[in-house]
């Protein structure tokens, strides 16, 4: 599933965004502890770059944070997200359009289509993910075959997802 | 050795095959998603030429995501609303993708001039460069040191203090030199306290502000670029045309008069001064050297790339 495409004012503050960050990270950055490679969520430190999330273990801080799902500005309903899907997540929010990302007025239907937008780019990074998952788990299922045997299910007392309720 | 056996002295001319391969996107940048501004003034056709109105487009990876169209401030009322009125019908069409924006030249040069040339670190482009940038300033200097002496330094952003502009030390003034009608120095200067990431030099590997770094922008004028691959002096017509342009330049009966027709004109001008720099950079990828395009002057510079490339040191160098 793929985004549309920034357009006007929206595109060129994506670019300005965009530019300030490979300039503090350089080109290709990742974080050198978990090899994280949005540079929305890398900081450059004296040690050099790390991710979000590996940088509030280091702190002592739990990588876990509050997310507010419809906006700060909007409504208080927060869940609780990993730090580095956090600053993914709030990047995107900050590219709304203006009447969805303050609307203090609280209209239901402006309400609605902030709810909305927001499930929306929740799938579209999940999605992202399965690009990851699917073609992992094979290798993870051959993984277990070895160890656990022909029927590993069985064995680590799983159900199947066809015999789930 | 008999008459017919003499030694004569040959020579054999070699040539190399140019690579298949080319590539707009060896501007330079930040990387390859820099976003690109293209933008063409129109003035009024008297001595002063002062700016009527422009039009603009922003590209990101050659999509288009922004275009406009921006007015200067002492522009007449009906002129104005001829420009209010070919936007809104303009974005009236459903199969508007990107809606086409419309802004006071204050405006433009906030919102996008500065952030995607300055901010962005992006490209910008126009055919007969120094001429659009000199529409769009309140101001000018002489500008000096050794790589600007002898040029102009203009003054873009400003603001109102009791009803006299006065000059923003905080945005970068733009010194253009000309060397001739077909080439100029143009590049940013060092503005009052600038944002710690505008320090970092480009391409730095860590990072880190550098105090002394002024970034000196990204300006390609593709009347220069054509000049330098094909040493022919051409107007965007004639550029468009040498290098198959596929949305060429427009004529208009009358110049200087805000028309849909006129407007149409100067949209289509950056349209072709796009499409141009994608031919340009094109073929300017197709030679092999470390030559940045924004530094290719003429077809001389090309050809010391080529000697640089080969590793044939120049004669006072060695």
């Amino acid at each position: 599933m793929s985004k549309k495409p920034a357009t006007g004012q929206t595109a060129i503050n994506q670019a300005v965004s965009r530019a300030a960050r490979t300039s503090r990270l350089g080109a290709n950055p990742q974080c050198r502890n978990c090899g994280w490679a949005d540079p929305v969520a890398l900081t450059r430190g004296e040690d050099g770059i790390l991710c979000y999330e590996c940088l509030a273990i280091a702190h002592g801080r739990s990588p876990i944070e509050d997310h507010h799902v419809l906006g700060r500005a909007n409504d208080p309903i927060t869940i609780p997200v990993p730090g580095n899907l956090h600053r993914q997540l709030s990047d995107r929010q900050r590219d709304w359009p203006r009447e969805l990302r303050r609307h203090s007025h609280r209209d239901p239907l402006i309400w609605m289509a902030t709810a909305l937008l927001s499930h929306q780019e929740m799938l579209a990074l999940s999605l992202a993910l399965l690009d990851w998952l699917i073609p992992a788990l094979p290798t993870i299922a051959a993984a277990l075959r070895e160890t656990y045997g022909e029927e590993w299910w069985i064995a680590l007392e799983l159900s199947t997802p066809w015999t789930s309720p | 050795m008999n008459n017919l056996t003499a030694l004569l002295p040959t020579a054999v001319r070699a040539y190399t095959p140019p690579s298949e391969t080319g590539s707009s996107r060896r501007f330079p940048g930040p990387g390859d998603d820099a976003p690109v501004l293209v933008f063409d003034t129109e003035s009024t056709i008297d001595a002063s030429q002062h700016l009527t109105f422009g039009c603009w487009r922003v590209l990101v990876d050659g999509k288009m995501v922004d275009e406009g169209l921006f007015y200067a401030e002492d522009l007449s009322e009906p002129d104005r609303a001829t420009l209010q009125a070919y936007v809104a019908d303009q974005n009236a069409d459903a199969q508007t993708v990107v809606p086409l924006r419309l802004l006071s030249r204050h405006q433009f040069l906030k919102e996008v001039f500065w952030k995607i040339a300055y901010k962005s670190r992006g490209l910008v482009v126009g055919f007969n460069l120094p001429f659009d940038l000199a529409r769009l300033g309140t101001g000018w200097g002489e500008a000096r040191g050794n790589y600007y002496g002898g040029g102009f330094s203009l003054v873009l952003w400003g603001y109102e203090k009791h009803g006299i502009l006065h000059e923003n030390r905080f945005r970068s003034r733009i010194a253009i030199k000309s060397i001739d009608s077909k080439r100029a120095l143009i590049g940013f200067r060092r503005r009052h306290q600038p944002d710690e990431v505008d320090l970092i030099p480009e391409g730095s590997l860590d990072g880190s502000p550098d105090e002394s770094y002024a970034f000196p922008g990204h300006f390609v004028d593709p009347k220069t670029l054509g000049f330098a691959l094909t040493n022919e002096p051409h107007s965007l017509d004639s550029a468009c045309v040498a290098f198959d342009v596929e949305h060429a330049k427009f004529t208009v009966e009358q110049h200087g008069v805000v028309t849909p027709e006129y407007i149409d004109y100067c949209r289509r001008d950056v349209l072709a001064t796009a499409e141009l720099l994608d031919k340009l950079g094109a073929e300017f990828s197709r030679h092999p050297i470390k030559l940045s395009p924004k530094k290719a002057f003429s077809p001389a510079s090309i050809g010391k790339a080529y000697l640089s490339a080969m590793g044939i040191t120049p004669p006072l160098q060695r």
